[in-house]
């Protein structure tokens, strides 16, 4: 099953009487929410990148473009690019991936580099001979909540601590506000934010720690390590 | 009318009540009163549902005038645009809420944007508390009041309060007996309005309930 943001804004509402719609309108939460879902992809693929990586080509033309900003997709991080080569063959090699400073060190070798969200190539058109498109693993940026039907990025295992997160920050709106909007001497609404605090943590720590204890179990059967997160 | 003359009998002086645009006016006033107050503190007394408003023809920035509506709109409940709720927000805060929104400036409802779709006349279908219907006080004291029967009394109870006030040099304590007779009936008839859908299910505190009335 997939969830969606209105999925995991109703169950964080659920969370306390004083997280209706009338004090936390859908757009903080959604707001809130999206940068919630951000951070936490962004600490999953620092563990596991494979675990939520998308592939993308980048055709090799003739003559190669060398030095010419190649458009990635929006991504959090890009995980790795390999050089796919004509007839498939030999198998697809790990593309050396470079800061950018060192560009001019690979001026006879094939690297890439990430430049302003692109990918550039490196070395001389020779060196990309056979060669015909780059496959980039990366991590797309997921998209903004905009409405209560998108569908959440993050898995499914990961819905209790993005609505733990998301519980906690609707605890920070409305703590201090008060009771009766038209009235603002009204006492005001006191939340145990430290309760909702730690439940977020103990929420996000566990499935972190469901994606460390998948990786340490994952096994690799390729010598040269290329699928190894 | 004659209701209200049998809560005294210092009030059949014919010049009180002589006047019937004066008292069709009052009677009209009485009664916006109490829906004010019954749509501020429940949404059951009489609710228009699912009722059809269609948008202007444009591409954003589309209005539905809500004043020519008929029964009049007291209190909007909930708006829906093809089975998806329409957000009111604040004309100041319009990211308050996500699309489909919308905001309220008088009787005008107006579109955020584009967020009701594509271009042309959008249908809005608007649940919302009613106004009572329109007294005329040019006309003639056979138009029917809106308010239910079974609070009907309350008008009456008002328009005696009124004569008392009006007729000088009576008893002040009269009006005020008459007002506490009129709070605790008017009472009555929220508490009446309040327990008819039973024990609603809620999972949140209502922030606020509006006291309403314009007296």
């Amino acid at each position: 099953m997939s969830y969606t943001f209105g999925d995991v804004m109703r169950a964080a509402r659920d969370r306390s009487t004083y997280f209706a719609r009338s004090r936390i309108p859908g757009g903080p939460a959604a707001r809130n929410a999206s940068a919630i879902q951000r951070d936490l992809l962004m600490k999953g693929a620092q563990r596991a990148p494979d675990r939520f990586a998308l592939t993308t080509t980048i055709a090799i033309q003739n003559p190669p473009q060398v030095g010419i900003a190649q458009t990635l997709p929006a991504n959090l991080l890009v995980e790795r690019v390999e050089t796919d080569f004509l007839g498939g063959l030999p198998t697809p090699e790990k593309t050396r991936m470079i800061p950018v400073s060192r560009k001019y060190d690979y001026d006879q070798d094939r690297a890439v580099y990430l430049l302003n969200g692109s990918l550039y190539m490196t070395g001389q058109a020779a060196d990309w001979a056979n060669v015909t498109q780059l496959t980039v693993f990366y991590v797309p940026l997921p998209n903004d909540f905009a409405a209560e039907t998108d569908a959440v990025t993050l898995p499914d295992d990961a819905k209790e601590a993005l609505v733990s997160r998301l519980a906690l920050t609707f605890a920070l709106h409305v703590n201090g506000m008060p009771y009766d909007a038209r009235n603002p001497t009204s006492q005001p609404i006191q939340v145990d934010v430290g309760s909702f605090q730690a439940l977020a943590a103990e929420a996000e720590h566990a499935w972190l720690a469901s994606i460390v204890t998948q990786v340490r179990q994952a096994r690799t059967s390729n010598r040269n390590s290329l699928y190894m997160a | 009318m004659t209701r209200a003359l049998g809560y005294s009998t210092q009030d059949n002086a014919a010049d009180l009540y002589s006047n019937t645009s004066e008292i069709i006016a009052q009677v009209a006033a009485f009664e916006r009163d109490i829906f004010r107050v019954a749509a501020a503190f429940t949404r059951n007394l009489v609710v228009q549902a699912s009722s059809s408003f269609n948008s202007t023809n444009a591409a954003a920035n589309r209005t539905v005038d809500l004043s020519a509506a008929t029964p009049g709109v007291e209190r909007i409940i909930r708006i829906q645009l093809g089975g998806v709720w329409v957000s009111l927000v604040d004309l100041e805060d319009v990211d308050a809420e996500l699309p489909p929104r919308a905001y309220l400036l008088g009787s005008t409802l107006t579109e955020v944007a584009s967020d009701w779709g594509a271009s042309g006349v959008i249908a809005l279908v608007i649940d919302y508390v009613v106004k009572p219907a329109t007294l005329d006080p040019t006309s003639n004291m056979s138009q029917t009041i809106t308010l239910p029967d079974e609070f009907a009394d309350l008008l009456a109870i008002r328009l005696a309060h009124y004569l008392a006030i009006k007729d000088v040099g009576r008893d002040p304590a009269e009006a005020q007996e008459l007002d506490t007779i009129y709070q605790t009936r008017l009472k009555s008839m929220l508490d009446a309005l309040d327990h008819r859908e039973g024990e609603a299910r809620r999972r949140f505190l209502a922030p606020y309930i509006v006291p309403g009335g314009s007296e």
